[in-house]
């Protein structure tokens, strides 16, 4: 098993055991704060599980301009360019799918390599 | 004044400013932070005043670099009173002031919003924030004597919306495509109305019967008109109803109705154009807060590609109008 599969086992046992065992026992404010804690978790999991299409994605950015991608975005060399636009859409949808995967449209997700 | 934990704290002395305010006798019910921002707090108080229960906010000043420009305490009263005396519903100015403890820093007023004693639709609720926003618009910004609002044309908020990204050492390209797609496309500025600055949803409060007040007045400015339609519209704010385009709340067009009806102008390319910048503008605020390790802090960085999405899908290479700017490909 790979050290990313334990990490992600070890933080899905965290959040089933909140979920199931800690949840149920509260109420109002700590209730919420526990929600919020379960929702943290779900993201830090979903970002593990997408560790290796993130870094193809940060790498495929990165060489669009490997003099620095902000500054060249800044100077203008990179407007109205398909293949820029393609590759931040990318980016962002595979950011998305960890952080809130219900806001990807389903063209998104294949743009994003995701199933 | 701050509540617990800081300066003056205590009920008596925060009823003792109130009630030197208002020339009667104050007792404190209990106080509620409403928001803590690195520039301000803002606190809910329910008192006592000559035997009536009231509900006021306080607003003050917390010494220190604001990330953002918002106006000062003492400004947004200032302009919370011209408004009200020109009949906009705003919450009711009642004192502005140093703390008695810490002249440094400034204190104002307000009666809170009434809870509305019947509850207005969405439709009802969005028509009136167009009427209310057309009013505003109306009033001269020189005849109110507000000269201390600041002219935000497109390029100046793209400035210093980059300002921003550079002093927090932000690594955002999508961020970065935006702001040059709002530069390349800012259609031209044609004169400065007030503007709210951050009008949506959370910064209104239905009064019932189809009317609003329009709250929290510390990020206004001069700008263009259709700014405040836009971040109104801004997908970002749509409270989870994607569908209802006017703060998830009813229908653009309704936004459009309410605003005609009210005497303004409804210019849609400028609307959707300012949409982008308000999700721009959102997206930046995340990180400009100053570094707090919070879960709620954490959880409001995870919004960002969301918001970066949203900009990506409004800035497909067909919508860029590069006439003004200089293109460089990159051979």
């Amino acid at each position: 098993m790979s050290r990313e599969n334990q990490d992600l086992d070890l933080l899905a046992a965290c959040r089933d055991a909140l979920e199931e065992d800690v949840l149920p026992h509260l109420e109002g404010a700590p209730r919420q704060v526990a929600q919020r804690i379960e929702k943290a978790l779900r993201i830090v999991c979903r970002k593990i599980a997408l560790t290796e299409t993130s870094r193809t994605v940060d790498q495929a950015l990165a060489d669009i301009a490997p003099e620095g991608l902000m500054q060249a975005l800044r100077s203008g060399s990179c407007d109205a360019r398909p293949e820029i636009h393609a590759a931040l859409w990318t980016a962002a949808s595979v950011d998305t799918a960890a952080a809130k995967p219900g806001a990807l449209t389903r063209q998104e997700r294949a743009l994003a390599g995701l199933p | 004044m701050t509540e617990a934990g800081s300066t003056i704290g205590a009920y008596e002395r925060v009823g003792q400013w109130i009630g030197e305010a208002l020339s009667a006798s104050v007792e404190i019910l209990a106080l509620a932070r409403i928001q803590a921002l690195e520039s301000r707090l803002v606190t809910r108080i329910s008192a006592q005043v000559d035997g009536d229960d009231r509900s006021f906010v306080l607003c003050e000043d917390l010494a220190g670099q604001r990330a953002v420009p918002r106006l000062a305490v003492e400004e947004e009263f200032n302009l919370v009173c011209a408004l009200h005396a020109s009949g906009v519903e705003v919450p009711e100015p009642i004192s502005s002031g140093p703390d008695p403890d810490r002249p440094e820093t400034s204190l104002a007023l307000y009666s809170a919003p009434e809870p509305a004693t019947q509850v207005s639709s969405g439709i009802e609720t969005v028509r009136a924030v167009g009427q209310a926003l057309a009013y505003v618009h109306s009033i001269s910004p020189n005849r109110s004597h507000l000269s201390y609002l600041t002219k935000r044309d497109a390029q100046k908020t793209i400035d210093f919306l980059r300002d921003v990204i550079d002093r927090m050492g932000a690594h955002r390209p999508a961020l970065e495509w935006g702001l040059r797609w709002a530069l390349c496309n800012a259609p031209r500025q044609t004169g400065y109305a007030i503007l709210h600055g951050a009008c949506h949803a959370g910064h209104i409060a239905p009064s019932g019967q189809g009317r609003v007040q329009l709250v929290d007045w510390c990020d206004a400015g001069l700008g263009d008109p259709m700014a405040d339609l836009g971040t109104f519209c801004a997908a970002c704010w749509r409270q989870g109803r994607p569908d209802l385009e006017a703060g998830g709340l009813a229908s653009r067009q309704t936004l459009y109705d309410g605003y005609i009806a009210g005497g303004g102008k409804v210019d849609d390319a400028r609307v959707r154009y300012w949409e982008i910048v308000a999700h721009l503008k959102a997206a930046i605020a995340i990180f400009s807060e100053p570094e707090r390790p919070t879960l709620n802090g954490a959880l409001a960085l995870q919004r960002l590609p969301e918001l970066e999405l949203a900009i990506l899908r409004a800035t497909s290479p067909e919508t860029w109008h590069v006439r003004d700017c200089e293109v460089q490909h990159v051979a």
